[in-house]
């Protein structure tokens, strides 16, 4: 479970600073799905690159069951992202040079696991995104939404409890957006993630558990900056 | 097997895909330092074939005559004129090497620096800093060792065609004034008309030898280190936001 409060984050560029989150207060429960939706430059990529410990709120505190990301220097951020957090990027972000395979391997590189264990955790992560006959092909040899379905398994292999995807569709046709939000939706249920997706796309807002806006830099509920999302989320469906 | 043995076996195989299909550039960089290795080698040893023609043209002039004015002026030109030539060759060596380290340097930054978003990525599945930079200092250490080995063989070759290719110098002692061959002229050392010949030739020594391998693996180390030091304090967030 996520509690944010208080996050702010402010980036000085030379005498100018810019303020990308204004005091975010928000819990995200267990096994929630939610999405987080706003115009371009509101602070819902900042948002998300905190909740995955990519980057330090300048202020505020962030704490993933009970740990607070925002007070990690980046070892311990790194290590919390190896064995917790999933991550899936717009333009995939899979390396050009591997194939599908070894890229979905390397999310498995920090957990120190057996060659034998890796390959039978990346066989069944390419079964489960049905790209099993695809294993050996590089990423330039597979569609879009094949390497959105790559990128979906490396998130996964590593058997992760929250998973943060940045426009996940955005570079996708409707037919394949639907696909993967579908996959995604039925991950999310059999595998009781938590799931947080930041995306422009309405129709996939929409199959979220909850919505949230951001709006200059603030985090709303139905029109107001909340707190209360893990009381939201109880009455919601739930895996 | 231990974690950090399966480490290095996912490195590997990280490091093989990386050659099979960057392979131009790994060879443009390995191409580099090989060029500035074999430059080494073979100036160096042309340097000693140098010293070595200095020799024995010196040695003629002090069979001649060792007591004789004009010999000593004679032997002192040579001197010069051979010092010159080895400081000259000393000059291209350095300006050849420090060429070869900086096209190896900047072509292993380059590659970090389109690989900003690579290494972001690995971040954010969680690889420790040490990790990337020990797989940048892997990919470069790869190619900076063959590089160098391919600039040894280089080298064989450079000295090779500069022993064929370089002339053999005929002293003519007999137009010296004063010339008395006959008391001092070793068995051999002249030909019955007062010349002898001085082969230049391109000696490759183990130090020689030493030295190039040694300085490959300096401009290596310092390509390496530089770029896993660039790619291991890049910031997760700041990487992935990198277009392209």
């Amino acid at each position: 479970m996520y509690t944010l409060t208080g996050v702010t984050r402010i980036y000085r560029k030379g005498s100018q600073t810019v303020t990308a989150l204004a005091g975010v207060d928000a819990v995200i429960a267990d096994r929630e799905w939610l999405a987080i939706q706003g115009p371009t430059g509101h602070g819902k990529t900042t948002l998300l690159q905190l909740l995955g410990g990519l980057d330090r709120p300048s202020s505020g505190t962030i704490l993933l069951d009970g740990k607070d990301l925002g007070a990690m220097n980046e070892a311990e951020a790194g290590r919390v992202r190896a064995t917790s957090i999933g991550f899936i990027f717009q333009t995939f972000n899979l390396i050009p040079t591997l194939p599908a395979a070894v890229n979905v391997e390397l999310a498995l590189a920090p957990l120190g696991l057996e060659a034998a264990e890796r390959h039978s955790r990346v066989a069944g992560a390419l079964e489960a995104v049905g790209l099993t006959d695809r294993a050996r092909h590089l990423p330039a040899e597979l569609s879009g939404g094949q390497q959105q379905r790559v990128a979906i398994a490396r998130a996964l292999v590593k058997e992760p409890t929250v998973v943060l995807a940045d426009e996940p569709t955005g570079n996708l046709d409707e037919s394949t957006r639907d696909d993967i939000i579908g996959l995604l939706e039925s991950l999310w249920r059999d595998r009781g993630l938590t799931l947080v997706i930041v995306t422009h796309d309405s129709t996939v807002a929409a199959r979220a558990v909850r919505i949230g806006q951001m709006r200059d830099g603030r985090l709303l509920f139905d029109g107001t900056a909340a707190a209360g999302g893990a009381a939201a989320a109880g009455g919601e469906e739930q895996p | 097997m231990s974690r950090l043995t399966e480490e290095r076996t996912l490195r590997l195989t990280y490091l093989r895909y990386e050659l099979r299909h960057r392979w131009w550039q790994a060879l443009a960089t390995a191409a580099g330092l090989a060029v500035g290795v074999a430059l080494v080698i073979t100036v160096s040893a042309a340097a000693s074939g140098t010293r070595a023609a200095q020799a024995g043209v010196l040695g003629s002039l002090d069979h001649a005559a060792s007591s004789n004015a004009a010999a000593a002026t004679i032997g002192g030109a040579v001197a010069t004129a051979s010092g010159l030539a080895a400081d000259l060759g000393t000059w291209v060596a350095a300006a050849a090497l420090i060429a070869s380290f900086a096209i190896a340097i900047l072509l292993t930054l380059a590659s970090v620096t389109r690989r900003v978003r690579e290494f972001g990525t690995l971040k954010a599945l969680g690889w420790p800093a040490r990790e990337i930079t020990a797989q940048v200092l892997t990919e470069t250490a790869t190619v900076g060792i063959a590089g160098t080995l391919a600039g040894v063989t280089l080298g064989f070759a450079g000295t090779a065609l500069v022993s064929a290719l370089g002339p053999t110098l005929t002293i003519n002692v007999t137009a010296l004034p004063s010339f008395d061959p006959a008391p001092k002229a070793a068995p051999g050392a002249l030909g019955h008309d007062g010349s002898v010949p001085v082969h230049f030739s391109a000696p490759i020594s183990p130090g020689i030898i030493a030295l190039a391998v040694a300085l490959g693996i300096l401009g290596t180390l310092l390509a390496g280190a530089l770029g896993a030091w660039r790619a291991a304090r890049l910031s997760p967030a700041t990487a992935l936001s990198r277009v392209g």
